[in-house]
C-alpha cells in the first residue's frame, strides 16, 4: 500500500461504486438475456437495440412506483432494512484487490480501497451485517411470509456460514495471512490455490450460492411457496435495493473466490484488473448457470447438505490440510 | 498498523449510506394513496384470521446455538492457522487436539438427532 492523499480515497471510491453499480445494471440484463436463452426465448430485446437500455427503464418505472409502508409494518425498520443491506454490500467492496499500486499522472494510486492484515475477517463481518438487513425487513414487513422468510434466511445463512469459514481456512493455512493482497502475491509466487485446495474451492463456491441466496438455496424468496419470502411486502425501489444487494454480493464473494483460489489479478501478459474482471465473470457466469439448470432444494434437504455434508467435509479438508503442511511445509 | 489506516473502510461505508439513503429518498417521488384494504398484510388473498408474529420451530433455535459453537471455534482457527507455519509442531498439536474436540462434539451432536431438520 502506498500513502495516497484523502481526495484520491474518494474518488477512488465514488469511481468504484458508480461503476459496480453499473455493472449491477448490465448484469441483470446479461443474466435474463441468457435465462431467457436458456429457456428457448429472447429474454428483453425491446428497449433500445438489442435490449441494452432496459435497466434504465427499468429504473425509471421503479421510481415513479408507490411508496408503499403496509399497516402492520415497523416503519421505521421497514424502511431502514434494504439500505443496511446494500450499504454493508457496497462497504465490502472496498476489500477487493483489483492490482498492485500504480503511476497515474505522477501520483501513486493503490487499487484497492483497503489492504490490511485482517482483510479476510473485515470480509466475513460485513457478510454477517448483511444478514440483519434480510432478517430485519422480513420481521419488519407485518406478514406471515416474510417472517417465515426471514426466519429461514437466518438458519441458512448461519448454516453455510461455518462451512465457508472452514473451507478458506486452508488457504490461511498455506499463505500465512488474511490480507487479500498477500494472498495474491503468494499466489503469484506458487501456484493458484486451487490447485492446492480443490475441495475448499468446491465447498466455497457451494456455500457462496447458498450465502447470495441464490438457486438452487433461494429458500429465502422461494415465489412459489414464500412469495419472495422477506421481500413480499417491498415494492418499487427499496425491492431494488435488496436486488442491488444481492448482485453486489454475489460480485463481492466472486471477487473474493477469484482471489482465495484463482490468483486474483494474478495473469500473464494482460493487466491485472482485467484478469480479475475475468475471473469475477467466469464466478458470475456459474451462478447465473446454475440457475437456469437446477431446481430449487426442500428446505431439510438444504440443512442436510449444509450441516451433514459440508461442514464435516470441510473439517477433514482442514484437517488433512494443517497436517500435511505442519509436517511437510514447516518454515 | 494504525488506526487511521482503516480510513478507507470509512470511507466506503459513507458511499455506502449516500448511494442507500439516496435511493431510499428518490423512492418518495412516487405518489402515495392508502386505503384501508391496501395497507393488509398479503395473504395471498385471504383475510388473516391469526397475529402475524408466531411461535415457530424449535430447529431453528437450535441451528442458532449450532451456528454460535462452530463459528467460535472457527474464530480460534484462524489465528493458529496463520502461524502454523512457523510455531511448527506446538501449533500443529494444539490444533489438532482443538479440532479433536471439535469432532467429538460434531459427531455427538449429529448422534443425537440435533441435525436433522423435522
Amino acid at each position: 500500500m502506498v500513502d495516497e492523499p484523502i481526495w484520491l480515497l474518494v474518488v477512488k471510491t465514488v469511481l468504484l461504486v458508480f461503476l459496480v453499480i453499473t455493472f449491477f445494471a448490465y448484469m441483470s440484463l446479461f443474466e435474463r438475456k441468457l435465462i431467457g436463452r436458456a429457456q428457448a426465448r429472447y429474454g428483453p430485446n425491446r428497449v433500445g437495440p438489442w435490449g441494452y437500455l432496459q435497466p434504465l427503464a427499468d429504473v425509471m418505472k421503479l421510481i415513479f412506483k408507490e411508496d408503499f409502508v403496509p399497516q402492520g409494518a415497523n416503519r421505521w425498520l421497514f424502511q431502514l432494512a434494504p439500505v443496511m443491506s446494500l450499504v454493508t454490500a457496497i462497504t465490502a467492496l472496498a476489500l477487493i484487490p483489483f492490482g498492485d499500486p500504480v503511476n497515474i499522472l505522477g501520483q501513486d494510486v493503490n487499487l484497492v480501497g483497503i489492504d490490511v492484515s485482517i482483510g479476510l475477517l473485515i470480509v466475513f463481518a460485513l457478510s454477517g451485517m448483511g444478514f440483519y438487513g434480510l432478517i430485519l425487513g422480513g420481521w419488519a414487513s407485518g406478514n406471515k411470509y416474510s417472517l417465515l422468510g426471514s426466519a429461514r434466511t437466518a438458519a441458512q445463512l448461519v448454516s453455510y456460514e461455518v462451512a465457508m469459514g472452514l473451507s478458506v481456512v486452508g488457504v490461511v493455512l498455506i499463505s500465512q495471512s488474511l490480507s487479500l493482497m498477500d494472498i495474491v502475491h503468494k499466489q503469484q509466487e506458487t501456484v493458484w490455490y486451487i490447485v492446492c485446495q480443490p475441495i475448499g474451492f468446491a465447498i466455497f463456491v457451494i456455500t457462496a450460492v447458498a450465502e447470495t441466496n441464490r438457486t438452487p438455496f433461494d429458500l429465502p424468496e422461494s415465489e412459489s411457496e414464500l412469495v419472495a419470502g422477506y421481500m413480499t411486502e417491498y415494492g418499487g425501489l427499496k425491492f431494488a435495493m435488496y436486488l442491488m444487494s444481492e448482485y453486489i454480493n454475489m460480485i463481492v464473494v466472486s471477487a473474493i473466490g477469484a482471489t482465495l483460489f484463482l490468483g486474483g489479478f494474478a495473469g500473464p501478459w494482460l493487466p491485472g484488473w482485467i484478469w480479475l474482471i475475468i475471473k469475477v465473470l467466469a464466478m458470475l457466469f456459474i451462478f447465473i448457470w446454475l440457475r437456469a439448470t437446477l431446481p430449487r432444494l426442500r428446505y431439510d434437504q438444504l440443512m442436510r447438505l449444509g450441516w451433514k455434508v459440508l461442514l464435516p467435509l470441510a473439517t477433514v479438508n482442514l484437517i488433512v490440510t494443517a497436517i500435511v503442511i505442519g509436517i511437510f511445509f514447516q518454515n | 498498523m494504525e488506526l487511521s489506516d482503516y480510513l478507507p473502510i470509512v470511507v466506503f461505508l459513507a458511499a455506502g449510506l449516500v448511494v442507500g439513503l439516496g435511493i431510499l429518498a428518490l423512492s418518495k417521488v412516487g405518489r402515495t394513496k392508502q386505503n384501508q384494504v391496501k395497507g393488509l398484510p398479503y395473504e395471498s388473498g385471504i383475510l388473516a384470521t391469526t397475529p402475524v408474529r408466531q411461535r415457530f420451530s424449535i430447529d431453528f433455535y437450535l441451528t442458532a446455538m449450532l451456528f454460535i459453537v462452530f463459528d467460535i471455534e472457527l474464530a480460534f482457527i484462524y489465528p493458529v492457522a496463520m502461524v502454523l507455519r512457523d510455531a511448527g509442531a506446538t501449533a500443529l498439536i494444539s490444533l489438532l487436539s482443538f479440532m479433536f474436540t471439535v469432532v467429538v462434539a460434531l459427531v455427538w451432536v449429529w448422534r443425537k438427532g440435533a441435525l436433522e431438520w423435522r
